[in-house]
């Protein structure tokens, strides 16, 4: 396949935006996307984008304006970013078109995701007694990894801490003050062993993308960042899930596994030439475990990266740069793009007080979620 | 079925769930929920109950039981199951 290009990010600031629908916020971004490119509305070939909960994209056209694309809705979970990559990858790849845009965005209501036995196709008690909780699944599988590798909640602090610190010098993020360890891990417990500040929570957002052949962005003059790997993977036998009544005795692979190991056979790299990271980090064990789970470390040794501080900005391989999740809040439409759109900030040297230092050449994004989806995108300057 | 088996993960639900479906007391008291491996057959999650939220600890004995859930509208119990420790010199009785 041929090279294809982002010649355009743009973002509409993740948090809340009272006075803007989901779509508005997709739009916003869409604009910015095309101004970054230096293109028109008019001359996007096609358009790939998604919500989980703000309805179909391609009723963007409204905003945008009446140009004919053809525009494909993607409703694909927390890979709905994801995905429209892909798509809008493929578009391109194949020969088929020069130049079009992927988005994604979300506008939730307040309050954790409150989720519906039927919708998952299990029976009414199990909500009834009180399980039909997402925080709970992420609490439980880090209880037992921690417990396994050794991994203490100081580090779970620590992650958030960074987060945090991070977001200060992100323009998009929603969380944007520090806040000190002991604060976080004193902070109200949710679900053990996560306090109140481990957790993101549901937010709103827009994220756009504008992609382009090596002919189109060489016109451009933007022939700077490269999609060398974009895939989605569903789950395989035996992986622990959220939403899961029992699990299977003999154990089995997780979806990350599967998108990050296809992720690196389709870039020809691995893990070790990787320069900046943006992980899945629904709340700090996320990071953790995925930390392992994309090949970065071995389990067990967060503990010391994070004592050591490298995945901080300034160390050797700096995760979450804009705060990721627990900072940005998740609108699940966008929030994968936004990994994208930081990693692309990152390689064009546009990080500002979060610019990771070295002129990084490689980037990874990572987004996990229900049912059991993970998408991994690679980047290259 | 075994109706016993070992702690394999666990976490306390320290806020009340939604309702629906959350259908407990309005009286919300925290609760410790986990899932049981049991042996060669299956790893199974449910409440947690006879055991202090600082004495839960992965791989502890575990056995079946039923626990009211809240009282319906004609002041019947509702019933649930749920995993208490197993008191391993007793379970031979």
């Amino acid at each position: 396949m041929s090279d294809v290009y982002i010649v355009g990010i743009g973002i509409h600031p993740f948090g809340r935006t009272d006075g803007l629908s989901g779509i508005q916020q997709g739009a916003h971004a869409a604009r910015v996307a095309l101004a970054d490119a230096g293109l028109e509305w008019r001359d996007m070939q096609f358009g790939f984008g998604g919500s989980d909960a703000s309805g179909n994209a391609d009723t963007i056209v409204n905003e945008l304006g009446l140009t004919g694309l053809p525009f494909i809705n993607v409703k694909n979970g927390c890979a709905t970013g994801g995905s429209a990559l892909i798509g809008s990858w493929q578009a391109i790849a194949s020969g088929q078109n020069e130049v079009g845009i992927a988005l994604g965005f979300d506008k939730h209501p307040r309050g954790a995701f409150n989720a519906m036995p039927a919708e998952y196709s299990l029976p009414d008690w199990y909500g009834e007694v009180g399980m039909m909780v997402t925080t709970q699944f992420f609490a439980m599988k880090l209880q037992r990894y921690m417990a396994a590798y050794g991994i203490t909640p100081a580090s779970l602090g620590r992650v958030a801490e960074k987060a945090f610190d991070n977001a200060v010098h992100a323009d998009h993020a929603w969380r944007r003050a520090p806040v000190d360890l002991d604060t976080i891990l004193n902070s109200q417990m949710i679900s053990d062993p996560l306090t109140k500040y481990m957790f993101c929570s549901p937010a709103e957002g827009g994220v756009a993308l504008i992609l382009a052949s090596e002919k189109k962005a060489r016109e451009l003059g933007r022939a700077h960042v490269r999609i060398k790997a974009a895939v989605i993977r569903t789950r395989p036998p035996g992986s622990f899930e959220v939403f899961a009544p029992s699990i299977d005795v003999k154990r089995g692979g997780a979806p990350t596994l599967l998108a990050s190991a296809a992720a690196y056979e389709m870039a020809g790299i691995g893990p070790q030439d990787i320069d900046v990271a943006q992980l899945q980090d629904t709340e700090s064990g996320a990071e953790i475990m995925h930390m392992a789970e994309n090949g970065f470390c071995a389990d067990g040794d967060q503990e010391q990266w994070l004592a050591e501080g490298w995945s901080r900005i300034d160390g050797k391989l700096p995760i979450n740069t804009d705060g990721g999740c627990l900072a940005c809040g998740e609108p699940i439409g966008a929030s994968g793009l936004r990994q994208v759109y930081e990693n692309a900030t990152q390689l064009l040297g546009r990080g500002g007080g979060r610019q990771v230092p070295g002129a990084p050449k490689t980037a990874y994004s990572h987004v996990y979620g229900a049912p059991g989806i993970s998408g991994v995108a690679i980047l290259e300057r | 079925m075994p109706r016993n088996g070992t702690l394999w993960s666990w976490t306390v639900q320290r806020y009340r769930p939604k309702s629906p479906p959350y259908a407990g007391p309005e009286a919300f008291e925290p609760f410790a929920i986990g899932y049981v491996e049991l042996p060669d057959a299956v790893i199974v999650e449910a409440p947690l109950t006879g055991v202090a939220f600082d004495a839960i600890t992965i791989g502890m004995p575990m056995q079946t039981v039923l626990k009211p859930l809240n009282s319906d509208a004609h002041g019947n119990t509702i019933m649930t199951f749920a995993f208490a420790p197993r008191d391993v010199e007793a379970v031979h009785e």
